[in-house]
């Protein structure tokens, strides 16, 4: 899916985040966004995410005006900086969130949600922690999950806040290798 | 009965928030954002997410706001009616079996009432010391994250 940003403002008070951003992401193409800590990266992705109202400008999804669409109809991922991982839940009860609040109507059986979680915790490669809680994981394996559970609700947009900034170098390669992989199946990734 | 129960909620309900509102500013709003985008809606939210984290605050809150409420004299003592069996409350008891000059009667519930105090107490106990057991989980986490 296609995401056109228009002329995007944010201000928080006195002080302007984002100032008349635009662009434009193809479809199936994966973008970073770069800039010093403090010039709105964040801002930018909540306000994609729909987790954030832009102050002025519009937020296109495949051409569609999604400005004001509730961050529940927008079918993005996101993983944020900080993992956000359901500290109460274990690693699969993690994954399988996303899942299981779905109405009934479309809501997987318990068999199919428990091979998808499967599936996704495999090729993360850490099928082994499924019944582990997020505090027992270390930075990486929890980045892992993250990317797992945002990825569980088939996305059209995945976005990835600082996705490997709380890793050190040599497990950030690593990760970025196996992300690269695992989004290929994910139609359009933004990071920041 | 209901100004009872509307003068115990005005002096006790406020323990609970002070309970709350510090270890939901703490865990912040991340893990719901994350639910939301995840497609649960604003119920699933708190009922799923929001409740877990705070349950065992919640409950502290909850015991202390029963103590407070089982040993309420003043606010309940003014709005109640003192009607036996209907409108008293065990330390308004106290009270009009003392005036009445039936000691014995008046020790025996005042004894239950610490007896009841006793029981608070432990339970209070208890779930200060899951409390903290989750807190200190938090805060290895957060150690390993900053590691």
């Amino acid at each position: 899916m296609s995401i056109e940003v228009h002329n995007v403002r944010k201000t928080f008070g006195n002080f302007t985040a984002l100032q008349d951003v635009s662009f434009q992401v193809p479809k199936g193409e994966l973008v970073a966004l770069l800039g010093p800590s403090g010039s709105g990266k964040t801002t930018l992705l909540r306000i994609i995410a729909g987790l954030e109202a832009a102050d002025q400008g519009s937020v296109l999804f495949h051409g569609e005006d999604a400005t004001d669409r509730s961050v529940r109809d927008r079918q993005v991922g996101f993983v944020f900086q900080h993992y956000a991982l359901f500290r109460h839940m274990t690693v699969f009860e993690n994954i399988a969130f996303g899942l299981r609040v779905r109405p009934r109507a479309s809501r997987p059986s318990e068999r199919e949600i428990h091979d998808r979680v499967h599936a996704l915790l495999k090729l993360v490669q850490l099928d082994w922690l499924a019944d582990r809680y997020p505090t027992q994981l270390s930075g990486g394996q929890r980045q892992r999950v993250a990317l797992a559970r945002a990825l569980a609700v088939q996305p059209q947009v995945l976005l990835l806040d600082e996705p490997f900034g709380a890793l050190d170098a040599k497990v950030r390669r690593n990760c970025a290798a196996g992300c690269a992989a695992c989004m290929m199946r994910c139609t359009s990734p933004v990071c920041s | 009965m209901p100004g009872i129960v509307l003068a115990t909620i005005f002096v006790t309900f406020p323990f609970v928030a002070r309970e709350l509102i510090p270890l939901m500013q703490e865990q912040g709003t991340e893990e719901e954002e994350a639910a939301l985008v995840l497609g649960a809606n604003g119920w699933q939210t708190f009922f799923r997410i929001t409740l877990p984290n705070i349950k065992w605050g919640l409950l502290y809150g909850v015991i202390l706001c029963n103590a407070r409420a089982m040993g309420e004299f003043g606010a309940v003592s003014v709005v109640s009616g003192h009607i036996r069996g209907q409108t008293n409350t065990l330390p308004l008891y106290v009270e009009i079996l003392y005036n009445e000059y039936s000691f014995a009667a008046a020790f025996a519930i005042a004894s239950l009432l610490a007896l009841l105090a006793l029981v608070t107490l432990v339970a209070k106990s208890i779930v200060e010391w899951k409390t903290r057991q989750q807190l200190l989980a938090d805060e290895r986490a957060a150690v390993k994250e900053a590691a």
